[in-house]
């Protein structure tokens, strides 16, 4: 029956022209506002969701909270990589030695080569890498602490505290992480030297892409709930998650803000169908004279106004798309992503269906006699 | 003619409270038309002729009494069924021409055949006719605030009769028309009974547009007369 009378409904759209343009505009720019600040806030937490993911997830004992003093099995390695969404997972035994005359701290790792390339993604160079793979008693020194401790690749040196002596194969050098005032040495040779055989300190975890750091590292702490030694499992990308929290107060101020947006549209939308209704109460009454059932009358009226906060909807997204670009980064902190542009359609889907509600159950109401004389 | 009227009414009774007064325009009012006739109601404002003629169109329902059209009984039907009676049964022509005014002359022709569910090429030929029969097809094209009134009123009788109803109903049809236009519009009410066989009912508060039907009936105190009352003696009146 609407298919019949599509042109009718279209000529009824654009009846008072001035007007229905001014609702178009009017829905546009809500949209465009929800758009807007949607692009923000997805802008906002983007960097910090990226981060997130790529950070890497410690376990260590529960209730130790200094990571030295904390003992997993190194069994614990396989049973965290087999944890959905974990890309790969090593153990790592890790201690601190005093050394020099100036009382020097440095932190050694002792680490499985292979497993530990997995988890992290460190930059060196591959001959280094290769003559740290084959030997046991080898080490690779930060750039920092070889600077500080005046060591050289070459150099054979003994860390008393630890009954270490190694030999320096290779030199960390820059890359942004803390490796870069580390010591890595083979994980089986310091579990011997420590008397640690088969102990690690943490199990170090990669997620896969699209796996939240926090969803992770209750996963891991579950599947640990009943294993001999339980665990604790953080995130550095916690960190970047409490900041999102932080900003959360705000975000839900720009939620608001954007609803508010919305509400006084659907408002102003309703206000201009009733009008438009009201004014041709008579005519309805004619329509219903020579048949239309409220019900058609009450479909025609909504999909009249359905149309118009449609079309208010395009071109609200069309303009924020300009505006904010739909590739990341095309402007500074805003990003329009597919959910983003779904919500702000559906908000004008919104406005249409309850702004012609109220308008479109008055025009199924009319009293036909009553409104054929004209009287209201 | 010996067929069945087309429109049977049987003591038709419909009360309207005003505050504490009553108002009864109809009080067992009996009435036949003939398929085909052209009818003329008339009775002074607030008579009832509005509300009988609701009665037979399926836009109101009596308080009491019987209103059979065609073969169907109107007076025993709900909304939803009356709605369909109307759209196919029923051809209105307004005072107001109520014409859609964002739709050309064809348009609002077609409108009705739209709700009907007919077909394309049948909407075509109809509105053609329907326009033919009004004398108004090199209008067709244009939006109603572009037609005279007389013009509207043709396009609105095209409109009412372009479902091929069993009856027009015309209420002051008229009313709003200089004497040129009216007499156009009566002359297109009188040849589609004359010539095309339609049954028209129309009120009317003009005695010169009255003369034009087959037959005159005046309401008085809710009842019909074949005679102007006030040509009647007081005899007659309060027998």
């Amino acid at each position: 029956m609407m298919g019949r009378l599509l042109p009718f409904l279209w000529c009824n759209v654009w009846r008072n022209r001035r007007r229905s343009v001014l609702t178009v505009l009017g829905v546009g720019v809500a949209v465009f506002v929800v758009a807007a600040l949607g692009a923000a806030v997805e802008g906002m937490t983007f960097p910090v969701r990226e981060v997130g993911s790529q950070e890497l997830l410690t376990v260590r004992e529960a209730a130790r909270a200094n990571v030295l003093a904390s003992r997993l099995p190194a069994s614990y390695e396989d049973r965290v990589a087999q944890v959905t969404g974990v890309k790969a997972a090593t153990g790592v035994l890790s201690d601190l030695a005093v050394v020099g005359t100036d009382m020097a701290h440095i932190f050694v790792r002792g680490v499985d080569p292979d497993r530990y390339r997995q988890v992290h993604d460190i930059v060196l160079d591959p001959v280094a890498w290769h003559a740290f793979e084959a030997d046991q008693n080898v080490a690779l020194v930060g750039f920092r602490l070889l600077k500080r401790l005046g060591w050289r690749v070459g150099d054979e040196i003994e860390i008393e505290e630890l009954r270490l002596r190694v030999r320096i194969v290779g030199e960390i050098p820059e890359q942004g992480v803390d490796l870069e005032s580390h010591m890595l040495v083979r994980r089986g040779y310091l579990q011997v030297a420590r008397a640690a055989e088969g102990q690690v300190s943490y199990v170090l975890a990669a997620p896969e892409q699209g796996y939240r750091a926090t969803d992770l590292a209750a996963a891991i702490d579950e599947l640990m709930e009943l294993a001999p030694v339980r665990t604790e499992t953080t995130s550095s990308g916690a960190f970047a998650e409490a900041v999102i929290d932080d900003f959360m107060g705000f975000i839900d101020y720009l939620r608001v803000m954007g609803a508010i947006t919305v509400l006084i549209t659907l408002l102003a939308a309703a206000n201009a169908i009733a009008m438009s209704v009201r004014e041709r109460t008579r005519e309805i009454g004619m329509l219903k004279a020579i048949g239309f059932k409220p019900g058609l009358v009450l479909s025609l009226v909504l999909a009249e106004s359905v149309t118009l906060s449609l079309m208010g909807g395009l071109l609200g997204v069309g303009a924020a798309a300009v505006v904010v670009g739909n590739e990341r980064g095309s402007m500074a902190g805003l990003m329009l992503s597919t959910s983003t542009v779904l919500t702000a359609v559906a908000a004008a889907l919104l406005v249409g269906i309850l702004g012609g509600l109220v308008p479109a159950r008055t025009a199924a109401k009319v009293r036909t006699i009553e409104a054929l004389r004209g009287i209201e | 003619m010996s067929e069945r009227p087309i429109v049977e009414a049987r003591g038709l009774v419909k009360t309207y409270h005003k505050g504490e007064a009553e108002i009864r325009p109809l009080n067992g009012l009996d009435l036949d038309v003939e398929q085909g006739e052209f009818l003329a109601l008339m009775g002074p404002s607030g008579s009832g002729k509005s509300t009988l003629l609701h009665i037979i169109g399926g836009l109101d329902k009596p308080d009491a009494g019987i209103c059979r059209v065609g073969e169907v009984e109107v007076s025993a039907m709900g909304e939803k069924e009356l709605c369909d009676f109307r759209a196919a049964n029923v051809g209105f022509v307004f005072q107001v021409y109520n014409l859609v005014p964002v739709l050309t002359a064809r348009d609002n022709i077609e409108l009705p055949l739209r709700l009907l569910a007919v077909s394309k090429a049948r909407r075509r030929s109809q509105v053609t006719t329907a326009l033919g029969m009004v004398g108004i097809a090199d209008r067709a094209d244009h939006l109603p605030s572009e037609l005279s009134g007389g013009e509207e009123q043709r396009v609105a009788i095209a409109r009412a009769l372009v479902t091929d109803p069993q009856i027009i109903i015309a209420d002051e049809p008229t009313g709003d028309l200089d004497e040129e236009s009216s007499g156009q519009v009566v002359d297109i009410l009188a040849a589609l009974s004359a010539e095309h066989h339609k049954t028209v009912i129309m009120v009317t508060h003009d005695p010169e547009t009255a003369e034009r039907a087959n037959r005159i009936m005046y309401l008085h105190k809710g009842r019909l007369l074949d005679r102007n009352p006030r040509e009647l003696s007081v005899k007659e009146i309060f027998p």
